[in-house]
């Protein structure tokens, strides 16, 4: 004779573990009916024909349905029913071996179904998702589609144009050269001023006038500005951090 | 050596040096002369930067507006990720910063032919890495939402490698002119190999299309004439 909280533990695992709750409920009940296993007195109404029969069709049906996610769906609440009850019995069978012998049966009980229910809907989501995650990433289809969105078109023009894209960034590039040189020349023309001492055109950041030597003060001053400062911050910082020695 | 140092007309000696400029007449100086510290050809200032070499000053110039260019692409990648197109856009600009705030502040220091081949050494480069750049950032488009933090990544990265390439690339070439080096046979050899690669796929993409085309009309002929016929 094994006694129920044994029995119930192992039902437990079974459930918890993702084994199907109505074939480890239908196994239990089987065991009672056949004197293997003692069920607690509340509980006797398994043991009767039509209690084996019902957890039979739901082990079938469970089985049949894990197959099909939309018939799962379907039956979900009849799915959480019976994991509710096998998490009523496991909560029930922990009265005696984890020493709660005060606590009322019901409240057991019902922890033991929360607990259950809570698992079985973190295994659902866990399904969904895991579903979900194929549906978008390993299905060759969504790839097709996706593929047919246009953006092979777009991979395919772009590797087969790479070279004119290339030439294209190369040319641009010449291009913006000489137009900053003729830029850069009109501007050097600009910013200019008389040399106070013998007249010639100068430049306005001048110190000194390149033709008749004179000292001069600047009418522009230059400055490094934030980015210098900023990044001289940050290379002193990099060269402190190699030569911690020094 | 900081800037915090420096009076203001250190300062701007300073800043006009780093723009190849001569400290004292302001006048745009020969390439080359900066770097290797002689006379202004105009005044005869001495061009000997009494802070230091002057190619350390570029590197640490800029290694800031690098940043700038790796975070705001960045930045900007992961907020239009879902757009197509928009990335390429954005790392093309950023080589484009890169283009005026890195490359060209250190190819002004430099002597002509080095500046030739340092420019094009850079944009044929450039070009190779910003079609592959592309094709990269376009075919992850197509995982929408994986792709998205995935492209700003990328994108970043982009920017910054050919940031960071760009400021060691002329760090070096800025080191020997200084050091007065010429610029290598295998230097030149490989621009004009780059180039001549490049016209080369471009010619054979050309051909390759008419060669499609002229296949193609002949097959759709083919078809016809064999309707007519029956
Ligand atoms: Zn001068």
């Amino acid at each position: 004779m094994i006694p129920f909280d044994a029995a119930s533990r192992l039902l437990g695992l079974a459930t918890a573990s993702g084994t199907r709750a109505a074939l480890s409920l239908l196994l239990l009940a089987a065991g009672a009916r056949l004197g293997k296993v003692a069920l607690p007195p509340g509980l006797g109404f398994l043991t009767h024909d039509a209690a084996l029969g019902a957890l039979l069709a739901l082990s079938i049906l469970e089985q049949a349905t894990q197959r099909d996610d939309d018939v799962r769906k379907l039956l979900a609440v009849l799915s959480y029913g019976v994991h509710g009850l096998a998490g009523t019995l496991v909560g029930l069978a922990a009265q005696k071996s984890v020493g709660l012998e005060h606590a009322p049966p019901v409240a057991l009980g019902a922890a033991g179904a929360a607990l259950a229910l809570l698992t079985q809907g973190a295994r659902q989501r866990l399904h969904d998702a895991l579903g979900a995650l194929e549906h978008d990433v390993v299905s060759p289809r969504r790839w097709l589609v996706r593929l047919e969105n246009g953006g092979v078109l777009g991979v395919a023009v772009a590797a087969l144009l790479a070279p004119v894209v290339a030439l294209a960034f190369v040319l641009s590039g010449a291009a913006l050269t000489v137009a900053a040189l003729v830029a850069a020349r009109k501007l050097e023309g600009r910013a200019r001023r008389p040399c106070p001492a013998c007249g010639a055109r100068i430049r306005e950041e001048a110190s000194r006038c390149p033709k008749c030597r004179a000292e001069v003060d600047p009418v522009t001053w230059r400055d490094l500005g934030w980015l210098h400062r900023a990044g001289a911050l940050a290379s002193s910082a990099a060269t402190s951090l190699e030569t911690p020695s020094r | 050596m900081t800037t915090a140092a420096l009076s203001p007309r250190e300062v701007h000696r300073l800043a006009l040096l780093l723009e190849g400029r001569c400290p004292s007449c302001a006048e745009r100086l020969p390439g080359g002369v900066a770097l290797e510290g002689s006379q202004c050809p105009r005044c005869d200032t001495s061009l000997r930067n009494p802070h230091g070499p002057l190619e350390d000053w570029y590197a640490r110039r800029t290694s800031a507006r690098m940043w700038v260019a790796v975070v705001l692409v960045g930045a900007g990648a992961f907020l239009t990720g879902m757009l197509p197109l928009v990335a390429s856009l954005l790392v093309l600009a950023g080589l484009a910063w890169i283009r005026f705030t890195i490359i060209a502040p250190g190819t002004r220091l430099l002597s002509t032919g080095r500046r030739i081949v340092s420019q094009w050494t850079l944009r044929l480069g450039g070009g190779a890495f910003a079609a592959g750049c592309f094709i990269v950032i376009e075919a992850l488009t197509l995982l929408s939402f994986l792709g998205m933090p995935l492209k700003a990544a990328i994108a970043a990265v982009q920017v910054a490698f050919a940031a960071w390439f760009s400021r060691r690339y002329l760090a070096w070439q800025t080191r020997r002119e200084a050091a007065r080096a010429g610029v290598a046979a295998w230097e030149w050899a490989l621009v004009l190999g780059a180039a001549a690669a490049l016209v080369l796929a471009c010619a054979v993409l050309v051909v390759t299309l008419v060669w499609v085309k002229d296949a193609l009309a002949a097959a759709m002929t083919a078809v016809d004439g064999g309707t007519l016929a029956k």
